[in-house]
């Protein structure tokens, strides 16, 4: 590691600290995620193991971080991992941030959110084709590259395989806000609509500069959801009644999202609608959004 | 039938269990007549000779498979998973070869790398190194050494895992099953090696 000069800290997470580095060489700005290994009785964290065992199968693709090298380094008796990364200036909580604050508050202009969200539907599907499942996705784990207007899909810790078959399926995934409604109610054999759900409450908050749905425990959250689209019905969602979680829950009429999100054309309330739609198995999936209306204006040669 | 021996709760051994370890037996047996009818035998690779231990464990392979599979409770892919991984990591380190010294310490660690890498909920490498009978110190080393030593391939595509779960369900109903070509038993050249352990992904 005496390779790089550390710069300053950008994050910080459950088993260690993210910093902004560079080559004492080349001068390659890279991020340096380091893991302390001496939770013992762990051994090797869960989510590095998973983190850089997903990433070197997909880091080929320009919308996933580039994990460029992985070193385990013993010094003075303590343990390290550093995953070595490509350094992007910024992640997309901050990005929307810093459109929200200050004198020169204003809206996301909305040509950079099509291109934020083809690329993130790249990302998404790019996993989602090599049978990984992101479990993560909100603004936090999504890097920006400002000046270029490039956006990656980051943070593969919760990651998981799903095309061999598994006995167990964790609830634990995704902060609440950005949480499918069927892991909400205890479905234990999610699949690739969770992500899309994330995905569509990312939409909605780069529109809204603020998250879609923010609950505070699983049930606010549920309630949030049902507020706004309506509680869910046989009708609409075959299957719901019989959930784990599912109770008699007060009867919501669904809102009009075209006046709740007045920045957004007729064709973004349409994509966001089928990505909030509440049958798994009916939500649009990342690669049919590619192909949806929403970005016919992108000139999509640049990508 | 082959999908649900797979996710199943049953505690009861699935078969492709015992072609597992009888498979491992034999490339054991193999290596260990081979290296005995070889006075030149080269010392194996630096990080491969982790896996070795000083005196050949008193359990034998089928018992210590049979002991992993009902305390670890995980889902039966992993075992799978597992095999797949020794032959990845023998496929990488051409010289390295199973014998009855290291197939113990390859096997546990191997299977927690599957488990952690697949399964949402599992058992932590404390738990795995009593289940195992080696120290909880040397199994976290053993998985870094595993993992490194793999270089950190571990994801398993739908038709690898097809290919391979049949390969250990098929070979359960034949009388003498051969042994699968990827599990290089043969003796060869001392790889490099090196001490420090690093990855450069090359994409
Ligand atoms: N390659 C990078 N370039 C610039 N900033 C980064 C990079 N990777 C991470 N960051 C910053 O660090 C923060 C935390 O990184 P990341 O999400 O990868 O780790 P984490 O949340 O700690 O992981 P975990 O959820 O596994 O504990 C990000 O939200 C982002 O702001
Ligand atoms: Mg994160």
């Amino acid at each position: 590691m005496e390779k790089y000069d550390k710069l300053e800290k950008v994050g910080e997470g459950t088993y260690g600290k993210v910093y902004k580095a560079q080559d004492k060489v080349t001068g390659q700005l890279v991020a340096l995620k380091k893991t302390r290994l001496e939770m013992d009785e762990e051994g090797i964290p869960p989510t590095t193991l998973r983190e850089i065992s997903l990433l070197q199968m997909l880091s080929q693709s320009i919308y996933v971080v580039r994990l460029l090298g992985v070193e385990h380094v013993e010094k003075n008796g303590k343990r390290l991992l550093y995953l070595v990364f490509e350094y992007l200036d910024t992640d997309l909580k901050k990005y929307v941030d810093s459109y929200k604050k200050g004198p020169n508050s204003r809206p996301l202009p909305s040509r950079l959110i099509q291109s934020f969200l083809y690329q993130l539907c790249k990302g998404v599907a790019h996993c989602h084709s090599h049978g990984v499942l992101h479990r993560d996705l909100k603004p936090q784990n999504l890097l920006v590259d400002k000046d270029k207007g490039i956006l990656k899909v980051a943070d593969l810790g919760l990651g998981r395989a799903f095309t061999v078959p598994l006995k167990s399926y964790t609830h634990e995934i995704v902060t609440l806000w950005y949480r499918a409604p069927e892991v909400l109610l205890g479905s234990t054999h999610y699949s690739v609509g969770v992500d899309i759900w994330s995905v569509g409450c990312i939409f909605a908050e780069m529109v809204r500069r603020q998250p879609l749905f923010a609950g505070d425990s699983e049930l606010q959250q549920l309630l949030h959801i049902f507020r706004f689209l309506g509680t869910p019905t046989e009708a609409k969602w075959p299957g719901v009644s019989s959930l784990r979680d599912w109770h008699d829950y007060p009867q919501w009429k669904p809102q009009s999202l075209s006046q709740a999100l007045p920045n957004l054309d007729s064709e973004g309330v349409d994509l966001l609608s089928k990505m909030l739609e509440y049958c798994p198995s009916n939500r649009i999936s990342a690669k049919e959004a590619l192909d949806h209306p929403y970005f016919n204006g992108l000139d999509k040669s640049q990508f | 039938m082959a999908e649900t021996s797979m996710v199943s709760d049953d505690d009861t051994v699935p078969h492709f269990i015992y072609t597992f370890s009888s498979l491992l037996q034999r490339v054991a047996d193999c290596n260990d007549a081979l290296s005995v009818a070889n006075c030149h035998r080269l010392p194996p690779p630096a990080a491969a000779s982790a896996f070795s231990a000083v005196a050949k464990p008193e359990i034998s392979i089928p018992c210590y498979l049979e002991r992993i599979f009902h305390f670890a409770r995980c889902s039966h892919s992993c075992f799978v998973v597992a095999y797949i991984y020794l032959n990845r990591f023998l496929r990488l380190h051409p010289t390295f070869c199973i014998d009855s010294l290291n197939v113990h310490r390859l096997l546990i660690t191997a299977v927690l790398t599957a488990v952690k890498f697949m399964d949402d909920r599992y058992y932590n490498n404390a738990y795995f190194a009593k289940v195992g009978g080696i120290s909880l110190t040397e199994l976290n080393y053993l998985e870094v050494d595993f993992l490194f030593g793999l270089r950190f391939r571990l994801n398993v595509t739908p038709t690898v895992f097809e290919s391979y779960r049949s390969i250990l369900e098929r070979e359960s109903n034949i009388v003498s099953p051969r042994i699968p070509p990827r599990l290089n038993f043969l003796l060869g050249e001392e790889e490099s090696s090196s001490s420090c352990k690093q990855m450069e992904i090359i994409v």
